[in-house]
């Protein structure tokens, strides 16, 4: 009788089946296990800066904090038999600022004098995110941050938007002013 | 039971035996340290050292609006001897980063000496050298504008990674010097204007002397 030469995956026995799926399965789970996520592993390639607008604006930064937030979420991840939440951390990094619009200032020279008012109007809190991270034991593809992000933002703004800190700003703002129209000589009164 | 079928079952046994130690093993060698209680444990010492409120005069004159695309590839990667540093087929991602940039001058930075009032009421005024005053960053992805893409070995790329390749991309934008030197001019005639204009209602013809 001729031997056949070719393979056949049924004539192999059970337990070499088993042994060579557990293998597969082992690699590939170590091979997930040690895709970890750094930020070492992300470089950019170099790709030109559009600048889609330039326009002027007068605006003065009275008061300014850099500071740090987060809040914790929770990432739900669906595998194949089961579903996983994991907890994430959204942080941003923010510019808090007050911020005088320097086009709403009038300055009224009194005539005869070197005085002159200043009316000045009520400056404007002002937040910006200079970045942020999601740090996650696991990252899932179809997880938006935009909630999170929000929450942070709230945060933020609850802390450092209040009117002790406006005030502080005022006074802050009124002296960066009135050293200015004292270099030029006048002496200001604020309205 | 024959013997035959006494094998199979330890070679059944052995199998899985071998399977949990070497999942256990990569799991204790391959573990990092949980980021989040990393983080968490942080945030004090940060939030004492960032969160203090400083008085300015920061004059903000030019806002420039920016789009840079963010692209990361990776590759696979078996240089190393290192397993932890292996990247087994490909992972990429390409998408917009905008920002806003404020530049601006510091008016704290213009002494007795930069202002020069004659009698005639002119005022020859020495500006300070521009700065960048702020920045955004738009943290929120628009889902529509990213391309991802990534093998059957390597992790997907979610929100994580896009914040990742945002937070390179502003470091990169900010360090351009290119892009502040292409803008001097247009700062330096914006700054002026808004001085022209203070300086005119109360009553003074300014001379830009730089």
């Amino acid at each position: 009788m001729k031997k056949d030469a070719s393979f056949n995956i049924s004539r192999l026995p059970l337990t070499t089946l088993v042994k060579v799926a557990c293998l597969l399965a082992v690699a590939y789970f170590v091979v997930r296990c040690i895709d970890a996520q750094d930020d070492e592993d992300i470089t950019i390639q170099p790709t030109p800066i559009v600048i889609e607008s330039v326009k002027p604006i007068g605006e003065l930064y009275a008061f300014t904090a850099i500071t740090e937030d987060y809040t914790i979420d929770n990432v739900e991840k669906v595998g194949f038999f089961s579903r996983k939440y994991y907890k994430a951390v959204q942080t941003m990094r923010m510019q808090v600022s007050y911020v005088l619009d320097m086009d709403s200032v009038h300055y009224e020279p009194i005539a005869g004098t070197d005085t002159i008012v200043v009316r000045m109007p009520q400056l404007r809190y002002v937040q910006t995110a200079q970045g942020g991270r999601l740090l996650c034991e696991v990252e899932v593809a179809n997880y938006d941050a935009a909630h999170a992000i929000s929450i942070v933002e709230q945060k933020v703004r609850s802390k450092y938007d209040t009117p002790a800190n406006r005030q502080k700003a005022t006074v802050n703002a009124h002296e960066v002013l009135t050293a200015f129209v004292q270099q030029c000589g006048l002496v200001p009164i604020f309205k | 039971m024959n013997s035959l079928d006494k094998r199979t079952l330890r070679n059944y046994a052995l199998a899985l035996v071998g399977c949990v130690v070497v999942v256990v093993a990569a799991q204790l060698l391959f573990k990092t340290a949980d980021p989040v209680e990393e983080y968490l444990q942080k945030t004090p010492d940060k939030q004492e050292v960032l969160g203090l409120f400083q008085s300015k005069a920061q004059l903000a004159t030019t806002e420039v609006t920016l789009r840079r695309m963010g692209i990361y590839d990776s590759e696979t990667r078996l240089a190393t001897i290192n397993p932890a540093n292996w990247r087994l087929g490909r992972r990429a991602c390409i998408m917009p980063v905008d920002m806003t940039i404020k530049y601006g001058v510091d008016m704290r930075k213009l002494t007795a000496a930069d202002i020069v009032i004659d009698t005639s009421n002119v005022v020859r005024i020495h500006l300070p050298e521009p700065e960048v005053i702020d920045y955004h960053v738009e943290m929120r992805t628009d889902r529509r504008e990213v391309v991802t893409m990534s093998g059957w070995l390597r992790d997907e790329v979610g929100e994580q990674t896009m914040q990742t390749i945002k937070n390179k991309v502003v470091e990169e934008v900010m360090a351009d010097s290119t892009l502040f030197n292409s803008l001097r001019t247009e700062i330096q005639g914006n700054t002026r204007a808004i001085f022209r204009s203070m300086l005119q209602q109360m009553g003074l013809k300014p001379v830009f002397t730089n």
